[in-house]
């Protein structure tokens, strides 16, 4: 039994790096009347400004319509996006006459609609899942584009859900529409390698001739019209070559994509999100019993977890060539990644699961929940607009005031921990009570510090941008709330307003504020008439408030009645000082 | 007086406690009287608490008070002011709309306060040791940050905007505004008559009347912020009875909010009635307009006397002895999209009075510092090709970079001094 | 001592923020360090052509010739519609344009090459959004939305009829610029056609007849058919309203009912979307209709004439309403 409590945990973690190989093991040769769809997914082309593969194009772009990364077809059976991007790639291909769509492209139910009146103007129905195919609602689609467009004219405080959500949905058509008429990925390399890279609809409109004289422009053709064909063997043989003609062109760009198909089928993020749940439940458990080997499974977990995330992180720098924070995604995820590390770094000090919980939790909520709303509108690896465009501030201080985000949040959700604990289960009793404490008072300082220097940093970039430090802007205002926050939840403490209780409470409390300043200040600039893309941000961020408004209020009741402080509990009217069994242990 | 720093971590609540008895009761050391026991008050840790607190909800409510007035508006009288007027829209996150104002402390109030219980607390409690290094390098820096964002409340911004191929001696004033008659003199000269905006917006409908003045200027109407309409098309009556305004309308417009995710700058209109200083006979009411101005409208112009003054309304302009000459400039995208990959002007920065002349590229975070002014990438010309270069002049504008450095340091010391201490007695 | 003296801090600023006085008037003479390119045209239609004038030169060159140029629109006279006269000021020489241009007149001196250039074009040139915008161009300002072309724009009565005169100040052309200038493209006025179309080979526009906004007409050898696009408001009835009164009307056939048509409706996919097709052959004329919704009206694409023209020209007129784009 000893021996096995020894070998436990590291059964788990054989099991889980087992399960990881698996994942991250090549798919095999397709069969012989099988589309090669991973090599086409690997072929490189330009979008949006950035070379990536196939495979990125067709994620994104389905992501972008249906907000899922599969497709379910019309018999139920899964469709990669692969598949499904060249579906529409031949719904109206060049050598077919005719002008309107068609094939299993406008037939699959790839278009997420969920506004009701958006819905009805559609002449459609809600149901489950709300995604429609463009055969469903192509007779009422005149009159909304056009609804659309007036929209797109609007001035944005002008703007009704209505209105916002009809230019949702006209981009979605658009992008369908560009994609189908090979406006969109800008498929063909410049050939000499120096210039600007083109859409095969550039190649079509010139002729011909000029498509003939490009080997990529007349590969994609022939590739296409034989999976127009369903010819797999041309199709596969077409794609080989193109691939291997596109290797010895472009070797650089043509590894990169192909790290990148990888990355994107291996899904760091998603695996480590599910490593931090399975971390996360053997934390909770190790508190119930067998704590050292479920406590030293769940570490493991937790860094293997983290490993994994840090692998994702580096992959995505090295795929954009940037630091880790760029836009809203990437700092759910960095904010995870951040959590998570300085709470296994915390739980190998002191080895009571607590740190590592909370530390778990975070990690999963926001680069796991968080993160997966955010990556809904299509690609997260995005290029920079000039001013964001530097990568020593994008070191600095974005990276900065991100991680003082996620020590916020560590911050608050060991307060959390506390309250709850204290409140439900004995576990807080004695000792554990004031290293919770300890722990959450560092982390505050740690998060001060973070969350201080990264804003001045911004101000310090402003300053390089615009000539000017701080201008009282909703967004710097936002961080300095953070650090007002901190600061006074240290000196508070250091003026002995607040004890264990109330450092806890403070803390839960910096969640909300840190949660408006990360999202709350984006919402803002949306007039009050206009409901802007962000109406699900908006409702997440009040409940989230209010849970955190429940929390503190929980902890309100009386120490007395609290399960770990209760039968140490002197005659009522001097609960103070049952709160602070911290100076006996201290000193 | 124990500092706090002399007892790293969560130091023992109870040694806390009686701190700050020590700090508000006199006694503990005979010093006392009542300019010491002010001080003491004024340097109680409670007072920073509430301070903080205070400036907490200030900050946040002049947030959220930007969705409805400009962000000037907001930061001058939330932020760079003594006391503020809340109203109660922002203050319950727009749950009620009442025309209720509570008063609140404004930016500097809190700011004074804060600076105050710093110092104090200091004075209190001020010791040299290695242990308190962190603290005093870091509250050193606070002062001088708050110092910086003082200096910075006087700070002077305005824009240059330069076709290219063009040239420009003079910084326009973001937000104010001037009317200004211009004489050509030749080549080389003009003279300009000009009367401050302030002027035209306090109009009592006595004519300006100067020496100065070609002839007197009546202010029939100001328009802070303005549009334009055909006169046809606009139900209102036409003030103006000569010129351009007789086929174009001013019509009012709300002030612009901090949070417009436009941030549309705002445009003045104005009406003017000009009459002789001789006869006091009118020579016309003049439609002008900052939006003639921003459109490159030609100018209207009004002859006395045999001379010829091009008349406008604009933004006040601050003359330089320098002349900056836009050679080049390049606007990069990224491939098919509309993001701006790189903005960037090529000037000659030419200075008579210095003998500077020399090539200069402005670019995203690449800003030309001259004689105290400080010349940024902002846009793009809107009528053409060519730049537009914001402009600042803040003589604090190093301070921000010392305090932030300070601070940093002194927490790294003060948080490191107190890591070390836990780790040595985890590891004792 | 100590707080006694951060009382300073407080009253300083007090005293910098409270007292504003009267700003005075300032006169001053600055140097002038950049001279823009003014720009003088005139916009004449006459029969079948328009007439443009154009005269382009330095701020300070124009400001003299501003009266001048309004003189000489005012005595154009086109008593040969096709070879106006005009009066000239003073040292203006006058000498016959090339290609395009009917001609150019010099004036000033030659080194400062002040043209004012007078050139006819057809009808197609008649937008006025589109010629001012390409003025713009040339003096190097960004093209504008009709809305905000309008200050610049004056309508004036000239003897030789309405025109449309314009005034405008630019840097001037940027040589090395390429690609179309930045800011918005310009957008087609009120005027102007909805949509975008492509008019197959053959078909022949002709003028509009009653409530159509396109026409075309038809042949093939003896046997005609026309092409109709016309725009009805939100009262443009019912599907079966408008397939019956075709088929009263033009094809000389009995009404139906709906499932009647729901049996003879067809769809015809265009791009993204998809319309009510219908193909009505009668013993007066065969009818070919396309019902196309728009958010305030409904576009009826037709084509009816004799069996056989609309029979031969089915696959054009397809086509033709497949080339066609709304814009916004």
């Amino acid at each position: 039994m000893k021996r096995f409590e020894k070998v436990f945990p590291w059964l788990i973690l054989v099991l889980a790096m087992l399960f990881i190989v698996w994942i991250a093991s090549p798919p095999g040769a397709p069969g012989k009347n099988e589309f090669d769809f991973h090599t086409f997914g690997q072929l490189p082309v330009m979008d949006r400004g950035r070379t990536k593969p196939m495979d990125t194009v067709a994620r994104s772009y389905l992501v972008f319509l249906t907000h899922k990364q599969t497709l379910k077809d019309n018999k139920d059976n899964r469709q990669s996006a692969v598949k499904w991007l060249l579906d529409v790639l031949v719904s109206l291909p060049p050598w077919r006459e005719g002008t309107s769509f068609d094939g299993p492209a406008a037939e699959y139910k790839t278009f997420k609609i969920d506004n009701d009146e958006v819905l009805n103007m559609l002449g459609l129905e809600p149901r489950s899942g709300l995604r429609y195919s463009l055969q469903e609602f192509r007779q009422q689609l005149g009159p909304v584009i056009a609804l659309a467009k007036r929209a797109s004219n609007k001035d944005v405080k002008q703007r009704t859900l209505k209105d916002v959500k009809l230019m949702e949905f006209a981009q979605q058509l658009e992008s369908f529409q560009r994609l189908a008429t090979y406006q969109i990925p800008f498929s063909v390399p410049p050939p000499s390698g120096k210039g600007d890279w083109h859409p095969l609809s550039d190649y079509i409109d010139a002729g011909l001739d000029v498509i003939q004289r490009d080997p990529v422009a007349i590969g994609y053709l022939r590739i296409l019209s034989a999976y127009d064909q369903r010819d797999a063997r041309t199709f596969n043989k077409e794609v080989r070559e193109l691939h291997s003609y596109l290797t010895e062109q472009f070797p650089d760009k043509t590894a990169d994509a192909n790290f990148e198909v990888f990355f994107n089928r291996f899904e760091p993020f998603h695996h480590a999100t599910h490593l931090y749940l399975y971390a996360l439940i053997l934390g909770c458990l190790s508190w119930i019993g067998w704590t050292r080997p479920l406590n030293t499974a769940a570490l493991l977990l937790g860094f293997l977890g983290f490993l994994i995330d840090s692998w994702g992180l580096y992959g995505r720098m090295d795929i954009l060539d940037r630091p880790p924070v760029i836009n809203l995604y990437s700092s759910a995820v960095f904010i995870g990644w951040c959590a998570a590390g300085v709470c296994l770094i915390i739980e190998l000090f002191f080895r009571n699961s607590f740190s590592l919980v909370v530390g778990m939790a975070v990690g999963s909520v926001t680069s796991g929940i968080i993160g997966h709303y955010l990556s809904l509108d299509g690609d997260t690896l995005v290029m920079l607009e000039a001013v964001l465009d530097t990568n020593f501030w994008l070191a600095t201080h974005v990276t900065c005031i991100t991680f003082g985000y996620a020590a916020m949040f560590v911050a608050g959700f060991l307060g959390i921990a506390y309250i709850i604990m204290g409140l439900f289960t004995p576990l807080l009793r004695g000792e554990p009570s004031a290293i919770v404490t300890k722990i959450l008072y560092g982390v505050v300082c740690f998060a001060t510090l973070l969350s201080f220097t990264g804003t001045m940093l911004g101000g310090i970039w402003a300053d390089q941008s615009w000539g000017r430090f701080w201008g009282w802007d909703p967004k710097e205002n936002g961080a300095l709330l953070i650090v007002i926050w901190a600061a006074l939840i240290l000196h508070a403490r250091w003026a002995g307003l607040i004890k264990q209780r109330g450092l806890a409470m403070l803390a839960v409390a910096g969640n909300i504020v840190t949660a408006w300043s990360w999202f709350g200040t984006n919402l803002l600039g949306i007039g009050l008439h206009a409901y802007g893309f962000k109406q699900g941000t908006k409702i997440a961020l009040i409940t989230f408030a209010i849970s955190q408004l429940v929390i503190i209020g929980l902890a309100m009741i009386p120490m007395e009645n609290w399960r770990s402080f209760m039968k140490q509990t002197p005659p009522p009217g001097k609960p103070s000082t049952k709160s602070r069994p911290q100076p006996a242990m201290s000193s | 007086m124990s500092s706090t720093a002399t007892q790293p971590g969560p130091a023992p609540a109870s040694l806390k406690e009686a701190d700050m008895k020590g700090a508000l009761v006199p006694g503990n050391k005979p010093r006392a009287g009542l300019a010491w026991r002010i001080l003491q008050i004024c340097a109680s840790l409670r007072v920073t608490v509430v301070l903080f607190v205070l400036s907490f909800l200030l900050v946040f409510w002049g947030t959220w008070a930007q969705r409805d007035e400009s962000i000037w508006a907001v930061v001058n009288s939330y932020f760079r002011w003594w006391f503020v007027w809340i109203p109660l829209k922002p203050l319950t996150l727009e749950l009620i709309d009442l025309p209720v104002y509570i008063p609140f402390p404004g930016g500097w109030t809190i700011g004074s306060l804060l600076m105050i219980n710093l110092l104090a607390a200091h004075a209190v409690r001020f010791k040299l040791t290695w242990k308190r290094s962190g603290i005093i390098l870091l509250h050193s820096g606070i002062v001088l940050m708050m110092l910086g964002e003082f200096v910075a409340a006087f700070q002077i911004e305005g824009r240059m905007s330069i076709p290219e191929g063009h040239s420009s001696n003079f910084i326009e004033s973001d937000r104010t505004m001037e009317l200004a008659l211009v004489r050509r003199l030749n080549d080389k000269e003009q003279e300009e008559i000009l009367i401050s905006g302030s002027r035209l917006r306090q109009h009592d409908g006595k004519p300006i009347v100067d020496p100065q003045l070609p002839f007197d200027v009546e202010v029939v109407r100001y328009l802070v912020n303005s549009d334009l309409g055909p006169a046809d098309l606009v139900s209102q009556p036409n003030l103006a009875t000569v010129g351009i305004g007789l086929r174009q309308v001013a019509v009012e417009k709300s002030e612009t909010t901090g949070v417009d995710p436009t941030q549309a700058v705002e445009i003045a209109s104005a009406y003017v009635n000009l009459k002789r200083k001789d006869t006091g006979e009118s020579l016309g009411t003049y439609l002008v307009s900052a939006w003639f101005s921003y459109l490159l409208m030609p100018p209207e112009t009004v002859t006395v006397d045999g001379k010829k003054y091009d008349i406008s309304l604009r933004n006040k302009r601050a003359y330089k002895p320098y002349t900056i000459h836009l050679t080049r400039f390049t606007h990069d995208k990224y491939p098919g999209t509309e993001i701006p990959k790189n903005y960037q002007s090529d000037v000659r920065l030419v200075d008579p009075t210095t003998g500077e002349n020399r090539l200069v590229k402005i670019y995203m975070n690449n800003p030309l510092r001259y004689e105290g002014e400080t010349f940024y990438q902002a846009s793009l010309y809107p009528m053409g090709k060519g730049t537009v270069l914001q402009v600042v002049r803040n003589p604090g504008w190093l301070m921000p970079y010392f305090s932030t450095a300070m601070v940093t340091l002194g927490m790294l010391v003060h948080f490191g001094i107190m890591l070390v201490n836990f780790v040595n007695r985890r590891l004792a | 001592m100590v707080p006694r003296r951060r009382w300073l801090c407080v009253l300083v600023p007090l005293c910098l923020a409270g007292c504003r006085e009267d700003e005075p008037i300032v006169k001053q003479t600055v140097p002038r360090v950049s001279v823009m390119q003014r720009f003088f045209g005139a916009i004449l239609p006459k029969g079948e052509k328009i007439w443009f004038f154009k005269l382009v030169g330095t701020e300070d060159d124009m400001a003299e010739l501003q009266e001048p140029f309004d003189e000489f629109l005012k005595s154009i006279d086109f008593t040969d519609p096709l070879k106006p006269k005009w009066k000239l000021p003073k040292g203006w020489i006058e000498e016959v344009g090339k290609e395009m241009r009917y001609k150019t007149i010099h004036i000033g001196p030659k080194e400062k090459k002040l043209d004012l250039s007078v050139t006819a074009l057809g009808l197609e040139a008649e937008d006025v959004t589109e010629n001012v915008n390409r003025w713009r161009a040339q003096i190097g300002l960004v093209a504008f939305h009709k809305r905000d072309l309008e200050p610049f724009l004056r309508k004036v009565d000239l003897p030789a009829g309405p025109a449309i005169v314009v005034d405008m100040i630019g840097p001037g052309a940027v040589a090395q610029g390429k690609g179309p200038p930045m800011g918005a493209p310009p957008r087609p006025g009120p005027d102007a056609l909805p949509f975008k179309y492509e008019a197959p080979k053959g078909w022949e526009k002709i003028a509009n007849i009653t409530l159509s906004v396109l026409t075309f007409q038809v042949k093939e050898g003896d046997k005609k058919a026309r092409v109709t696009v016309s725009e009805l408001g939100k009262k443009s009835g019912s599907l079966l309203d408008n397939v019956n009164r075709w088929r009263r009307d033009y094809a000389g056939l009995p009404e139906i009912n709906e499932t009647q048509l729901a049996k003879d409706v067809q769809e015809l996919a265009v791009g993204l979307e998809s319309f009510k097709y219908v193909d009505i052959d009668g013993p007066k004329q065969r009818i070919l209709g396309v019902v196309w919704p728009r958010p305030d009206s409904t576009y009826f694409f037709k084509m009816a004439g004799h069996t056989d023209a609309v029979e031969k020209h089915k696959k054009n007129f397809e086509t033709f309403v497949k080339s066609v784009q709304f814009g916004g």
